[in-house]
């Protein structure tokens, strides 16, 4: 029998746990990508549905209703407004909480407006009991003419029952639980008899919203439906009332709470956790554990992933018959590919801590905290969300400043994101500070080079809080602000939840990196090891006739190895960009390290570890650590990485913008080119001037 | 020109032009927002 | 006793009367910020702005400068 494709679309307030029915009804058979052009992230998956049918789910992005006011909203009506789109479901499944079931259903009902058929999930039905809920779940079904399913996604529970419910969706009613077009009987006339075939609310919607509807024309209705912002938002407003005067009574005779057994323990972590000094002191304790533990814990795997990769690179080189592809393998490809697996550590680490502050419902009680503060330098409360987790990667954080209201908080928020330690610079800063930063215990507990990574941290944030005063002084606009921040009641975070999370954004940061550093590194490599003219083939010749026998066979080895290299293309391009950046410490070595960084930071150690693996002879079992250590300048014959030039170089990865994706985010999100290229100019040249001042004053 | 010479060159030309691909021919299809106020109607 | 939201203690509750709608984001209104609902001040920001309010059932934090737009009636302290 062929197998039955149910297509189903995942609906939901933000906060409503619709993320964990999504991974309990599909565990890890999920694909997460993007919709075309846009960055907003689209979640597919699969699952097996009893009777031989399989379902395929798309989590739609959270929204409180079907006014949209940012684009993750703008996908769920654009969706369900066209029945034309392939993604079209059959059958929509609306998540709600049962403690906030009044405010879930708005939304609830609005769907049931398109006539969509709709199951609803009552979620967290496991807390029912403690906050003294009944439910009178045969009343509710048929008010509002659904099928329900009670779900704890927390505990597993219901989620066979849902399964049902979905493969039996053609019983479904489709009739709307309310008439919403009451609310001005003459004006849906009029419409109602100027487009007979249409859905009332559908073209309620359109007339509301500025999203594309395909077949449906925008302008079609225009001239003779137009009412002034104002009008409609009046007409908004009763619609809401009516809704919740619907919802109200329905839940008055479906829905008790005894109020005597729900005991608040929002109420009391509300008064620990936004306390005005508890408050401030709880949020930088939680962040210096954040830090310091993510490079304690991350350091023991990163110092094998390196030593792995140097033991396969010269194993390799010892092993494979020798030729170009085994020099491009072991000199190029596995030291390129180290460069992208020793920071899966650090990132999987960030994200998970990430992830639960978000989970729990932290991050909201932050956002209230910090509101006051960040206003006063054009920000929000709600562009901590986006610079703790540029702390992850700057591209979902700028993209996490959607929830921002105001444009012009947003736009700021978005411009100084880049300024946050990302953890593409935390491979280039554990490397340098083990290099210049002696490894030692101060005031009994902290680690001294956990420390200057904690004040890099620091540096991160005071560049963006800067950045943003003076944007503030400069951008100047007419729009109001507003603020409107749902503080979620305080969950433990789901391992699983939080699972998912770290397996699948480590996944996208290391295939959608990794893939421009192996290109990357095989071009430095190439770039390495050829060069215009025949120097690069008489290179032994004439090292040997320099010399003579004067050296050892290894000595000589090195020395033909990094003729080789300053005579290479590369070597060319670095000598010729030296007189730039030497009066920051910089040989011309760490001057290409910097320029391919303008692709991705995280290049820099790949980089070097290629240009120092060319510039060697092959056999060298040295880390990469060890090399850059050794390093000397032949003129002066001092270590490159001394405390001045490293100082210069962690200030320059401080604050220099080099991430094209970033950039590219920013084009996106910003809708112009201005923005990013300010961007790209203002922090790079910043970043110049302040390693500049800084290796004058040390060296 | 070896075997292996012929597989290493043709892999640094997929690199350069993987590259060229990600960074200068990414094209976008138009976006559903305003002219200035991309995503905040 | 008539005030503005802006005007609560914290944990007074009372209704809402009326409001000035364009001064109002839309997401307040759907979150359940509406005429006749009750409305309690739960805790005020360290530094005295923003504010988190239980209206309708929501818990949300909202801007001084908005909370000044919504006139409510105390009913309890």
């Amino acid at each position: 029998m062929a197998t039955r494709t149910i297509k189903i679309s995942l609906i939901g307030n933000p906060n409503t746990g619709k993320t964990s029915v999504f991974n309990q009804l599909t565990g890890l058979n999920q694909q997460v990508g993007n919709y075309p052009g846009i960055t907003v992230e689209r979640k597919q998956g699969s699952v097996r549905l009893p009777g031989n049918t399989k379902g395929v789910i798309l989590d739609l992005p959270g929204t409180y209703s079907l006014n949209a006011s940012s684009m993750d909203e703008n996908v769920v009506i654009e969706l369900l407004l066209n029945r034309n789109d392939k993604d079209f479901p059959d059958v929509a499944v609306v998540v709600t909480d049962v403690e906030n079931l009044k405010r879930n259903l708005l939304l609830f009902t609005q769907i049931k407006d398109l006539e969509i058929p709709a199951i609803l999930v009552i979620n967290m039905a496991d807390r029912m009991e403690r906050k003294g809920i009944s439910l009178n779940i045969p009343l509710l079904e048929e008010r509002l003419k659904t099928k329900i399913a009670l779900v704890s996604s927390r505990k597993g529970t219901g989620i066979t029952k849902l399964k049902e419910l979905i493969t039996e969706y053609a019983s479904l009613s489709t009739e709307p639980c309310l008439n919403a077009s009451s609310i001005d009987p003459e004006y849906f006339g009029r419409l109602r008899n100027a487009f007979p075939n249409q859905l009332l609310y559908k073209l309620w919607l359109v007339i509301t919203q500025d999203v594309n509807f395909g077949q449906l024309e925008r302008n079609e209705i225009e001239d003779s439906f137009t009412k002034s912002k104002s009008e409609l938002k009046r007409l908004q407003q009763k619609e809401t009332i009516k809704r919740y005067q619907f919802i109200n009574d329905t839940l008055k005779q479906g829905m008790t709470v005894d109020t005597a057994k729900a005991k608040d323990l929002r109420a009391k972590l509300d008064r620990i956790l936004t306390h005005k000094i508890f408050g401030y002191l709880i949020f930088f304790a939680i962040l210096l554990v954040i830090f310091q533990s993510i490079f304690a814990w991350s350091s023991v795997p990163m110092d094998l992933i390196d030593e792995g990769f140097t033991w396969l690179s010269s194993y390799t080189s010892n092993n494979l018959p020798p030729g170009k592809l085994t020099e491009l393998i072991a000199e190029g490809i596995i030291p390129g590919i180290g460069g992208v697996v020793i920071f899966i550590p650090q990132i999987a680490f960030l994200f998970f801590f990430i992830s639960i502050l978000e989970e729990s419902g932290y991050m909201s009680r932050v956002v209230f905290l910090m509101d006051r503060i960040m206003k006063r330098f054009g920000l929000s409360g709600k562009s901590v969300v986006p610079l703790i987790s540029g702390t992850a990667c700057a591209i979902p954080a700028i993209m996490a400043a959607r929830n921002i209201e105001n444009w012009r908080e947003r736009l700021i928020t978005i411009l100084v994101t880049p300024f946050t330690t990302c953890s593409a610079r935390l491979p280039v800063y554990a490397i340098l500070i083990s290099l210049i930063i002696p490894q030692r215990t101060v005031w009994g507990i902290f680690n001294l080079q956990g420390l200057t990574l904690m004040l890099l941290y620091l540096l991160g944030f005071l560049g963006a809080i800067g950045a943003a005063i003076i944007l503030n002084k400069i951008l100047k606009t007419k729009f109001k602000s507003f603020f409107v921040a749902e503080m979620p009641n305080y969950k433990m975070p789901l391992a699983k939840n939080v699972g998912i999370t770290v397996v699948e954004k480590t996944k996208a940061f290391v295939y959608g990196a990794g893939k421009i550093i192996l290109a990357i590194s095989i071009i430095i490599w190439f770039l390495g090891s050829h060069g215009p003219g025949d120097k690069m083939e008489r290179a032994e010749q004439i090292i040997t006739e320099q010399y003579g026998n004067s050296l050892g066979e290894d000595k000589l080895k090195d020395a033909i190895a990094s003729y080789k290299l300053e005579n290479s293309y590369i070597g060319h391009i670095g000598k010729s960009i030296e007189p730039a950046i030497r009066p920051l410490g910089y040989d011309w070595k760490i001057g290409i390290a910097i320029v391919t960084s303008f692709a991705a930071r995280e290049v820099f150690v790949g980089t070097l570890a290629t240009i120092y693996t060319i510039g060697s002879g092959a056999d060298d079992e040295a880390t990469i650590k060890e090399r850059m250590k050794q390093e000397t300048n032949p003129e002066t014959g001092q270590k490159v990485f001394n405390f001045a030039t490293g100082i210069s170089l962690l200030l320059f990865y401080a604050f220099a913008m080099q991430c094209m994706s970033t950039l590219a985010v920013t084009k996106k999100e910003t809708n112009s080119w201005k923005w990013p290229a300010i961007q790209l100019f203002s922090m790079s040249i910043f970043a110049y001037l302040v390693s500049l001042i800084a290796y004058q004053l040390l060296k | 020109m070896t075997l292996q010479e012929i597989i290493t060159y043709a892999l640094v030309a997929v690199a350069v032009a993987y590259l060229i691909k990600k960074y200068f021919f990414k094209k976008k299809k138009k976006g559903n927002c305003a002219d200035d106020d991309c995503g905040c109607h | 006793m008539k005030t503005t939201l802006a005007g609560l203690k914290k944990g007074q509750k009372a209704i809402i009367t009326e409001f000035n709608i364009d001064a109002i984001p839309l997401k307040l209104l759907e979150m359940g910020c509406l005429p006749g609902n009750t409305v309690e001040l739960l805790q005020v920001a360290p530094l005295g702005d923003p504010i988190y309010i239980n209206v309708n059932d929501s818990h949300v934090a909202i801007r001084m400068e908005t909370a000044a737009e919504i006139d409510v009636e105390i009913i309890r302290d």
